[in-house]
Protein backbone atom coordinates (compact mmCIF):
# COMPACT_ATOMS: atom_id res chain seq x y z
CA UNK A 1 0.00 0.00 0.00
CA UNK A 2 1.95 3.59 -1.00
CA UNK A 3 1.24 6.19 1.48
CA UNK A 4 -0.26 9.59 0.75
CA UNK A 5 2.38 10.90 1.73
CA UNK A 6 4.81 9.25 -1.01
CA UNK A 7 2.33 10.75 -3.78
CA UNK A 8 3.64 13.59 -6.41
CA UNK A 9 3.30 17.03 -5.24
CA UNK A 10 0.13 18.85 -6.70
CA UNK A 11 0.21 19.26 -10.72
CA UNK A 12 4.26 19.35 -11.11
CA UNK A 13 3.94 15.38 -10.26
CA UNK A 14 7.70 16.36 -8.83
CA UNK A 15 8.47 14.47 -5.15
CA UNK A 16 7.45 15.97 -2.76
CA UNK A 17 8.81 15.56 0.89
CA UNK A 18 5.94 13.41 3.01
CA UNK A 19 3.86 15.65 4.88
CA UNK A 20 4.07 18.34 2.72
CA UNK A 21 2.60 16.92 -0.44
CA UNK A 22 -0.20 15.75 1.88
CA UNK A 23 -0.81 19.11 3.20
CA UNK A 24 -1.00 20.17 -0.57
CA UNK A 25 -3.14 18.21 -1.46
CA UNK A 26 -5.92 19.01 1.65
CA UNK A 27 -5.75 22.46 0.72
CA UNK A 28 -5.85 22.24 -3.32
CA UNK A 29 -9.03 19.82 -1.85
CA UNK A 30 -10.30 22.49 0.60
CA UNK A 31 -9.59 25.57 -2.01
CA UNK A 32 -11.32 23.88 -4.14
CA UNK A 33 -14.66 22.78 -1.81
CA UNK A 34 -14.38 26.50 -0.56
CA UNK A 35 -14.63 27.76 -4.22
CA UNK A 36 -17.74 25.61 -4.68
CA UNK A 37 -19.36 26.86 -1.36
CA UNK A 38 -18.54 30.30 -2.49
CA UNK A 39 -19.65 30.19 -5.42
CA UNK A 40 -22.96 28.25 -4.26
CA UNK A 41 -23.13 31.87 -2.11
CA UNK A 42 -22.55 33.82 -4.77
CA UNK A 43 -24.98 32.74 -7.55
CA UNK A 44 -27.60 35.16 -7.68
CA UNK A 45 -30.62 33.20 -5.79
CA UNK A 46 -34.48 34.05 -6.90
CA UNK A 47 -34.68 37.16 -4.56
CA UNK A 48 -32.32 39.42 -6.22
CA UNK A 49 -33.71 38.52 -9.81
CA UNK A 50 -37.26 39.07 -7.69
CA UNK A 51 -36.25 42.48 -6.93
CA UNK A 52 -34.81 42.94 -10.50
CA UNK A 53 -38.03 41.94 -11.50
CA UNK A 54 -40.15 44.29 -8.64
CA UNK A 55 -37.69 47.39 -9.46
CA UNK A 56 -38.43 46.72 -13.37
CA UNK A 57 -42.65 46.54 -12.25
CA UNK A 58 -42.57 49.53 -10.59
CA UNK A 59 -40.61 51.67 -13.55
CA UNK A 60 -43.25 50.26 -15.49
CA UNK A 61 -45.65 51.50 -13.02
CA UNK A 62 -44.18 54.86 -12.76
CA UNK A 63 -44.15 55.37 -16.87
CA UNK A 64 -47.57 54.70 -16.74
CA UNK A 65 -48.77 56.64 -13.98
CA UNK A 66 -46.58 59.50 -15.74
CA UNK A 67 -48.64 58.72 -18.99
CA UNK A 68 -51.59 59.50 -16.88
CA UNK A 69 -50.29 62.10 -14.90
CA UNK A 70 -49.39 64.49 -18.11
CA UNK A 71 -52.91 63.51 -19.74
CA UNK A 72 -54.20 64.80 -16.14
CA UNK A 73 -52.25 67.98 -16.38
CA UNK A 74 -52.70 68.30 -20.64
CA UNK A 75 -56.43 68.04 -19.73
CA UNK A 76 -56.57 70.91 -16.37
CA UNK A 77 -54.55 73.42 -18.62
CA UNK A 78 -56.92 73.01 -21.53
CA UNK A 79 -59.75 73.40 -19.28
CA UNK A 80 -57.72 76.48 -17.46
CA UNK A 81 -57.18 78.09 -21.03
CA UNK A 82 -60.39 77.25 -21.63
CA UNK A 83 -61.47 79.39 -18.64
CA UNK A 84 -59.41 81.96 -19.39
CA UNK A 85 -60.84 82.79 -22.72
CA UNK A 86 -63.87 83.08 -21.72
CA UNK A 87 -62.72 85.12 -18.46
CA UNK A 88 -61.46 87.21 -21.40
CA UNK A 89 -64.93 86.91 -23.43
CA UNK A 90 -66.92 87.94 -20.72
CA UNK A 91 -64.93 90.90 -19.48
CA UNK A 92 -64.53 92.35 -23.46
CA UNK A 93 -68.51 91.77 -23.66
CA UNK A 94 -69.00 93.90 -20.15
CA UNK A 95 -66.48 96.54 -20.57
CA UNK A 96 -68.77 97.20 -24.25
CA UNK A 97 -71.82 97.04 -22.38
CA UNK A 98 -70.33 99.08 -19.86
CA UNK A 99 -69.65 102.14 -22.78
CA UNK A 100 -73.18 101.18 -24.34
CA UNK A 101 -74.71 101.63 -20.92
CA UNK A 102 -72.54 105.40 -20.57
CA UNK A 103 -73.42 106.05 -23.69
CA UNK A 104 -76.88 106.04 -23.50
CA UNK A 105 -76.70 107.59 -20.30
CA UNK A 106 -74.67 110.37 -22.15
CA UNK A 107 -77.06 110.65 -25.19
CA UNK A 108 -80.20 110.37 -22.43
CA UNK A 109 -78.39 113.75 -20.40
CA UNK A 110 -78.14 115.14 -23.71
CA UNK A 111 -81.98 114.70 -24.48
CA UNK A 112 -83.07 116.11 -21.35
CA UNK A 113 -80.88 119.39 -21.87
CA UNK A 114 -82.10 119.80 -25.47
CA UNK A 115 -85.48 119.40 -24.45
CA UNK A 116 -85.33 121.59 -21.17
CA UNK A 117 -83.87 124.01 -23.58
CA UNK A 118 -86.77 123.38 -26.00
CA UNK A 119 -89.34 123.48 -23.19
CA UNK A 120 -87.66 126.75 -21.58
CA UNK A 121 -88.48 128.66 -24.91
CA UNK A 122 -92.13 127.31 -25.16
CA UNK A 123 -92.81 128.64 -21.84
CA UNK A 124 -92.09 131.65 -22.97
CA UNK A 125 -94.45 131.17 -26.55
CA UNK A 126 -97.16 130.65 -23.54
CA UNK A 127 -96.60 133.73 -21.74
CA UNK A 128 -97.16 135.07 -25.15
CA UNK A 129 -99.88 133.64 -26.28
CA UNK A 130 -101.51 134.47 -22.53
CA UNK A 131 -100.70 138.03 -23.43
CA UNK A 132 -102.60 138.06 -26.75
CA UNK A 133 -105.37 136.33 -25.46
CA UNK A 134 -105.38 138.59 -22.55
CA UNK A 135 -105.23 141.64 -24.53
CA UNK A 136 -107.98 140.52 -27.22
CA UNK A 137 -110.07 139.53 -23.86
CA UNK A 138 -109.75 143.20 -22.73
CA UNK A 139 -110.33 144.49 -26.02
CA UNK A 140 -113.74 142.20 -26.41
CA UNK A 141 -115.38 143.53 -22.72
CA UNK A 142 -114.54 146.76 -24.17
CA UNK A 143 -116.44 146.08 -27.21
CA UNK A 144 -119.16 144.85 -25.66
CA UNK A 145 -119.74 147.93 -23.57
CA UNK A 146 -119.55 149.76 -26.62
CA UNK A 147 -116.47 151.50 -26.13
CA UNK A 148 -115.44 150.96 -30.01
CA UNK A 149 -112.26 153.28 -29.69
CA UNK A 150 -110.75 151.45 -26.17
CA UNK A 151 -111.05 148.30 -28.14
CA UNK A 152 -108.94 149.43 -30.70
CA UNK A 153 -106.66 151.51 -28.97
CA UNK A 154 -106.30 148.32 -26.86
CA UNK A 155 -105.89 145.90 -30.06
CA UNK A 156 -103.62 148.28 -31.64
CA UNK A 157 -101.53 148.81 -28.98
CA UNK A 158 -101.34 145.76 -26.94
CA UNK A 159 -102.92 142.69 -29.10
CA UNK A 160 -100.69 143.22 -32.16
CA UNK A 161 -97.41 143.45 -30.38
CA UNK A 162 -98.08 140.58 -28.36
CA UNK A 163 -98.83 138.96 -31.32
CA UNK A 164 -95.10 139.90 -33.11
CA UNK A 165 -93.85 138.63 -29.61
CA UNK A 166 -95.60 135.27 -30.04
CA UNK A 167 -94.27 134.96 -33.39
CA UNK A 168 -90.66 135.97 -32.58
CA UNK A 169 -91.16 133.42 -29.58
CA UNK A 170 -92.06 130.70 -31.81
CA UNK A 171 -89.27 131.47 -33.63
CA UNK A 172 -86.80 131.31 -31.01
CA UNK A 173 -87.96 127.56 -30.52
CA UNK A 174 -86.72 126.62 -34.31
CA UNK A 175 -82.93 126.63 -33.45
CA UNK A 176 -83.44 124.50 -30.32
CA UNK A 177 -86.03 122.22 -32.20
CA UNK A 178 -82.47 120.32 -34.32
CA UNK A 179 -80.35 119.04 -31.62
CA UNK A 180 -83.82 117.80 -29.76
CA UNK A 181 -84.86 115.98 -33.13
CA UNK A 182 -80.77 114.48 -33.42
CA UNK A 183 -80.40 113.15 -29.95
CA UNK A 184 -83.55 112.24 -30.13
CA UNK A 185 -82.51 109.97 -33.36
CA UNK A 186 -79.57 109.20 -31.77
CA UNK A 187 -81.11 107.88 -28.55
CA UNK A 188 -83.23 105.71 -30.23
CA UNK A 189 -80.51 104.18 -32.17
CA UNK A 190 -79.00 103.47 -28.65
CA UNK A 191 -82.06 101.50 -27.94
CA UNK A 192 -82.63 97.50 -28.82
CA UNK B 1 -0.07 -0.08 -9.94
CA UNK B 2 0.95 1.30 -6.76
CA UNK B 3 1.21 5.23 -7.96
CA UNK B 4 -2.64 5.03 -9.34
CA UNK B 5 -4.37 5.97 -6.13
CA UNK B 6 -2.35 8.58 -4.94
CA UNK B 7 -2.49 10.48 -8.54
CA UNK B 8 -6.49 9.71 -8.88
CA UNK B 9 -6.70 11.38 -5.39
CA UNK B 10 -4.38 14.29 -7.15
CA UNK B 11 -6.39 14.38 -9.98
CA UNK B 12 -9.89 14.44 -7.70
CA UNK B 13 -8.31 17.15 -6.01
CA UNK B 14 -7.71 18.94 -9.14
CA UNK B 15 -11.12 18.40 -10.60
CA UNK B 16 -12.28 19.72 -7.48
CA UNK B 17 -10.15 22.80 -7.42
CA UNK B 18 -10.60 23.68 -11.22
CA UNK B 19 -14.65 23.00 -10.96
CA UNK B 20 -14.76 25.15 -8.12
CA UNK B 21 -12.55 28.05 -9.03
CA UNK B 22 -14.78 27.97 -12.63
CA UNK B 23 -18.07 27.26 -10.48
CA UNK B 24 -16.58 30.92 -8.01
CA UNK B 25 -16.07 32.44 -11.34
CA UNK B 26 -19.53 32.05 -13.03
CA UNK B 27 -21.26 32.53 -9.72
CA UNK B 28 -19.56 35.92 -9.49
CA UNK B 29 -19.83 36.89 -13.26
CA UNK B 30 -23.74 35.99 -12.92
CA UNK B 31 -24.17 38.24 -9.84
CA UNK B 32 -22.25 41.11 -11.02
CA UNK B 33 -24.36 40.78 -14.62
CA UNK B 34 -27.39 40.80 -12.25
CA UNK B 35 -26.28 43.50 -9.89
CA UNK B 36 -25.25 45.31 -12.77
CA UNK B 37 -29.05 44.64 -14.14
CA UNK B 38 -30.54 45.75 -10.76
CA UNK B 39 -28.50 48.70 -10.63
CA UNK B 40 -29.67 49.45 -14.28
CA UNK B 41 -33.38 48.88 -13.33
CA UNK B 42 -32.90 50.77 -10.25
CA UNK B 43 -31.88 53.96 -12.16
CA UNK B 44 -34.97 53.63 -14.46
CA UNK B 45 -37.12 53.20 -11.66
CA UNK B 46 -35.57 56.26 -9.69
CA UNK B 47 -35.95 58.33 -13.36
CA UNK B 48 -39.23 56.96 -13.66
CA UNK B 49 -40.25 58.05 -10.22
CA UNK B 50 -38.62 61.31 -10.83
CA UNK B 51 -40.52 62.06 -13.95
CA UNK B 52 -43.68 61.28 -11.97
CA UNK B 53 -42.58 63.39 -8.92
CA UNK B 54 -42.19 66.14 -11.41
CA UNK B 55 -45.15 64.80 -13.27
CA UNK B 56 -47.42 64.93 -10.28
CA UNK B 57 -46.18 68.53 -9.47
CA UNK B 58 -47.19 70.03 -12.72
CA UNK B 59 -50.31 68.14 -12.30
CA UNK B 60 -51.02 69.71 -9.32
CA UNK B 61 -50.16 73.22 -10.41
CA UNK B 62 -52.30 72.80 -13.51
CA UNK B 63 -55.08 71.81 -11.71
CA UNK B 64 -54.68 74.83 -9.17
CA UNK B 65 -54.28 76.82 -12.82
CA UNK B 66 -57.22 75.46 -13.69
CA UNK B 67 -59.72 75.97 -10.18
CA UNK B 68 -58.59 79.66 -10.60
CA UNK B 69 -59.48 80.70 -13.86
CA UNK B 70 -62.63 78.80 -13.79
CA UNK B 71 -63.10 81.24 -10.65
CA UNK B 72 -61.72 84.32 -12.41
CA UNK B 73 -64.11 83.24 -15.34
CA UNK B 74 -67.01 82.99 -13.10
CA UNK B 75 -66.57 86.64 -11.95
CA UNK B 76 -65.88 87.48 -15.35
CA UNK B 77 -69.49 86.15 -16.19
CA UNK B 78 -70.96 88.18 -13.36
CA UNK B 79 -69.52 91.41 -14.47
CA UNK B 80 -71.02 90.55 -17.64
CA UNK B 81 -74.42 89.76 -16.44
CA UNK B 82 -74.42 92.97 -13.83
CA UNK B 83 -72.98 94.99 -16.94
CA UNK B 84 -76.08 94.21 -19.31
CA UNK B 85 -78.62 94.43 -16.14
CA UNK B 86 -77.46 97.93 -15.71
CA UNK B 87 -77.93 98.84 -19.13
CA UNK B 88 -80.96 96.88 -19.84
CA UNK B 89 -82.62 98.81 -17.42
CA UNK B 90 -81.60 101.84 -18.21
CA UNK B 91 -82.69 101.11 -21.83
CA UNK B 92 -86.05 100.34 -20.23
CA UNK B 93 -86.41 103.34 -18.33
CA UNK B 94 -85.10 105.20 -21.48
CA UNK B 95 -88.01 103.49 -23.64
CA UNK B 96 -90.69 103.96 -20.80
CA UNK B 97 -89.61 108.23 -21.21
CA UNK B 98 -90.69 107.43 -25.01
CA UNK B 99 -88.18 110.08 -26.22
CA UNK B 100 -90.05 109.70 -29.98
CA UNK B 101 -93.14 110.47 -28.80
CA UNK B 102 -91.96 113.43 -26.80
CA UNK B 103 -90.20 114.99 -29.48
CA UNK B 104 -93.35 114.64 -31.05
CA UNK B 105 -95.38 116.83 -28.57
CA UNK B 106 -92.74 119.50 -28.49
CA UNK B 107 -93.02 119.93 -32.27
CA UNK B 108 -96.51 119.92 -32.40
CA UNK B 109 -96.47 122.42 -29.78
CA UNK B 110 -94.06 124.07 -31.37
CA UNK B 111 -96.61 124.08 -34.64
CA UNK B 112 -99.63 124.72 -33.02
CA UNK B 113 -98.07 128.24 -31.66
CA UNK B 114 -96.91 129.39 -34.92
CA UNK B 115 -100.93 128.64 -36.24
CA UNK B 116 -101.90 130.55 -32.85
CA UNK B 117 -99.76 133.61 -33.78
CA UNK B 118 -101.00 133.62 -37.43
CA UNK B 119 -104.48 132.77 -36.08
CA UNK B 120 -104.37 135.79 -33.60
CA UNK B 121 -103.69 137.73 -36.11
CA UNK B 122 -106.24 137.25 -38.18
CA UNK B 123 -108.21 137.59 -34.69
CA UNK B 124 -106.66 141.41 -34.52
CA UNK B 125 -107.73 142.16 -38.28
CA UNK B 126 -111.39 140.81 -37.97
CA UNK B 127 -112.24 142.81 -34.68
CA UNK B 128 -110.88 145.64 -36.16
CA UNK B 129 -112.67 145.32 -39.29
CA UNK B 130 -115.34 144.42 -36.97
CA UNK B 131 -116.10 140.85 -38.75
CA UNK B 132 -117.55 139.69 -35.28
CA UNK B 133 -118.85 136.35 -36.61
CA UNK B 134 -115.24 135.74 -38.34
CA UNK B 135 -113.87 136.67 -34.87
CA UNK B 136 -115.96 134.14 -32.83
CA UNK B 137 -114.99 131.66 -35.55
CA UNK B 138 -111.39 132.09 -35.00
CA UNK B 139 -112.13 132.01 -31.26
CA UNK B 140 -113.36 128.97 -31.21
CA UNK B 141 -110.41 127.36 -33.01
CA UNK B 142 -108.28 129.09 -30.81
CA UNK B 143 -109.87 127.60 -27.66
CA UNK B 144 -109.37 124.34 -29.02
CA UNK B 145 -105.86 125.07 -29.99
CA UNK B 146 -105.31 126.02 -26.66
CA UNK B 147 -106.78 123.08 -25.25
CA UNK B 148 -104.48 120.78 -27.38
CA UNK B 149 -101.34 122.99 -26.32
CA UNK B 150 -102.57 122.35 -22.18
CA UNK B 151 -102.78 118.49 -22.86
CA UNK B 152 -99.49 118.24 -24.38
CA UNK B 153 -98.33 120.25 -22.22
CA UNK B 154 -99.63 117.70 -19.57
CA UNK B 155 -98.40 114.81 -20.94
CA UNK B 156 -95.16 116.21 -21.42
CA UNK B 157 -94.55 117.22 -17.76
CA UNK B 158 -96.22 114.01 -16.64
CA UNK B 159 -93.81 112.01 -18.31
CA UNK B 160 -90.57 114.46 -17.47
CA UNK B 161 -87.44 112.51 -16.79
CA UNK B 162 -86.50 115.45 -14.43
CA UNK B 163 -85.52 118.52 -16.27
CA UNK B 164 -88.35 120.13 -18.16
CA UNK B 165 -90.78 122.21 -16.68
CA UNK B 166 -92.33 121.79 -13.40
CA UNK B 167 -95.91 122.88 -14.04
CA UNK B 168 -98.05 123.34 -17.32
CA UNK B 169 -98.14 127.50 -17.78
CA UNK B 170 -101.01 127.55 -20.34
Amino acid sequence: MVAVADAPDDLTGAAAPPGRTSRGLVVAAAAGLACLGLAVLLWPGADLHARIEQTRQQARADRELLGTLQAQRDEALAAARASQQAARAAREEADSLDARRAGLAETQEAVRRAEAEVLGRLQAVVAATDAVVTAQNEAVARSNQGDQAAEEQILRSRAIPAVEQLRAAVAAVQPTLQPLRADTAELGGQLP
Amino acid sequence: MRPSRPRATSALVVVVLLVGVVALAVSTGQRLAAQITLAGAQQQAAVARQQVDEATGAASQAAAERESAALDAERAEQERTRAQSVLTELQEQVAAGDPAARLAAVEELVTLGAAQADRFAQMNEAALAGQTARFNGLVERSNAAIERTNELWRTLISSATGLGPSAPVA
